[in-house]
């Protein structure tokens, strides 16, 4: 009984421990660590802001509602479910907010282009073809996929989707799941590997635009300040993310004021994706 | 490839999260599941499953560290496989692992019934914050991650008898720290 107590206990550690001794680093001792807070994730509020400008906030904080996306999975903190902005399709922009609507129609067309041009490099179309290769398997949603070496330049590949009576809302991770194996076939070990190599790849790809852009490889960076270029529009450096609470309820641990949204907005659109500098209130 | 990025693969529900996750993660994942059980093919197993549960709560979690949440379900997994064998012999890391701590706090049972485990992990959070980086990084990589003292030595650059004295005597400042609480009789 002690020992599983304890075994619990340890289970439930404070995760800045486990994290800061997943490698050893130490340069860090001596426990005064600054712990540098990022500005963390959520709803893209302010990509929007940078997509629209501070101008929807100036408009008596309304404009940022209408242009919430209603997704199936909101993102749940601290309990209460919240809704996502889109960074690239702003959307449902005010009416009397003519210029912004503008700036968000520029916008949404780049990024269309943009995509449409890197859906076509023979790169990508390697990569979706031999993903849809591996992973996919008349039609059916596939949780978990085995891959077996057959030695002779084959692999087989294994199929498993959850059994049907599965609620992912009440699964505890500590208890297996019991997959339903739904089908088998055959591919090449050179596809299999290939398909590797390009995750590898594109894994390890850095440069020096915010990621949301979604660049895998110099060729689809090219493109993209291309686009950029030829819509008039400046390109990000960082991610940069930020809590946003329509009711005004948090205030700290990430979450952010209106009136300080409008205050980083101002700051990080300096130079970035618009020309113009954003006003706030 | 950023976290926050892999965070957001798993949003937009691309299967692409998972190989990235492991990519950068799978180490972690699989050491951790192979130290506590001990066997590859089980810890090749548990990693497996950490990735599914990783798919089936992001979202809608959106953990920071990402290292972190998923070497916890890692643990918890393997853990759970570990106890649903109850024929295995207690042979891993783990295993020893806890015989330490448990020998080092002795009277713990005798008022287990008045402590539930969470107030037992904030005393030891607690206390891990009093240690300096070096102390808490070895037990953390010794009761967390049950590593060997020789594979913690190894990353510290530290003989393995080094390690064994330095954890016993943060065992025994853990023990004394619990008892300052009256968690120990």
């Amino acid at each position: 009984m002690k020992r599983e107590l304890i075994s619990q206990a340890l289970s439930d550690i404070d995760d800045k421990y486990i994290s800061e001794s997943i490698k050893y680093r130490p340069a860090k001792s001596g426990g005064n660590t600054k712990i540098v807070r990022r500005i963390v994730v959520l709803a893209a509020v302010v990509a929007l802001l940078m997509a629209l400008g501070a101008t929807a906030y100036a408009k008596g904080w309304l404009g940022l509602s209408p242009l919430v996306v209603p997704t199936e999975t909101p993102f749940v903190i601290h309990g209460e479910e919240h809704q996502t902005i889109s960074i690239s399709q702003p959307q449902a922009v005010p009416e009397d907010l003519p210029e912004v609507n503008e700036l968000a129609e520029n916008n949404k067309q780049a990024w269309q282009e943009f995509q449409d041009r890197i859906a076509q490099l023979p790169e990508t179309l390697e990569y979706n073809q031999l993903q849809d290769l591996l992973y996919s398997y008349d039609g059916k949603d596939n949780w978990k996929t085995e891959f077996e070496d057959n030695g002779d330049g084959t692999i087989t590949v294994s199929y498993n989707r959850l059994p049907d009576d599965f609620d992912p809302s009440t699964w505890n991770p500590t208890i297996d799941v019991e997959y339903v194996l739904y089908g088998t076939k055959d591919i090449s070990t050179e596809d299999y590997e290939r398909f590797g190599e390009l995750v590898r790849q594109r894994t390890s790809y850095q440069c020096e635009y915010d990621f949301h852009y979604w660049l895998y490889n110099d060729e689809e960076k090219a493109i993209l300040e291309d686009v950029a270029a030829n819509y008039g529009l400046n390109l990000r450096k960082e991610g940069t993310y930020a809590y946003w609470d329509q009711n005004g309820k948090y205030s700290g641990n990430g979450f952010y004021s209106n009136t300080e949204l409008v205050d980083m907005t101002s700051a990080f659109c300096k130079g970035n994706i618009f020309y113009s500098t954003p006003r706030g209130l | 490839m950023e976290d926050e990025k892999i965070i957001a693969l798993f949003f937009q529900r691309d299967t692409d999260a998972i190989n990235q996750l492991e990519a950068k993660h799978g180490k972690s994942i699989y050491r951790t599941a192979h130290n506590i059980l001990g066997s590859a093919q089980d810890a090749e197993e548990c990693a497996n499953d950490t990735y599914l549960a990783a798919w089936n709560t992001i979202p809608p979690q959106s953990p920071a560290p990402l290292v972190s949440y998923v070497c916890r379900i890692a643990r918890n997994l393997a853990i759970g496989r570990l106890h649903a064998n109850t024929a295995k012999k207690r042979n891993t890391y783990y295993d020893a692992a806890l015989d330490e701590l448990e020998e080092s706090i002795p009277s713990l049972e005798t008022v287990e019934t008045e402590y539930d485990a969470k107030e037992l992990s904030k005393s030891i959070s607690d206390f891990l914050g009093t240690l300096s980086y070096d102390e808490r990084f070895m037990f953390m990589r010794r009761y967390w991650y049950a590593d060997s003292v020789t594979a913690i030595g190894q990353m510290m650059g530290l003989s393995a008898h080094k390690v064994s004295v330095k954890l016993f005597r943060v065992r025994e400042r853990l023990e004394r720290q619990l008892s300052k609480e009256g968690m120990l009789t």
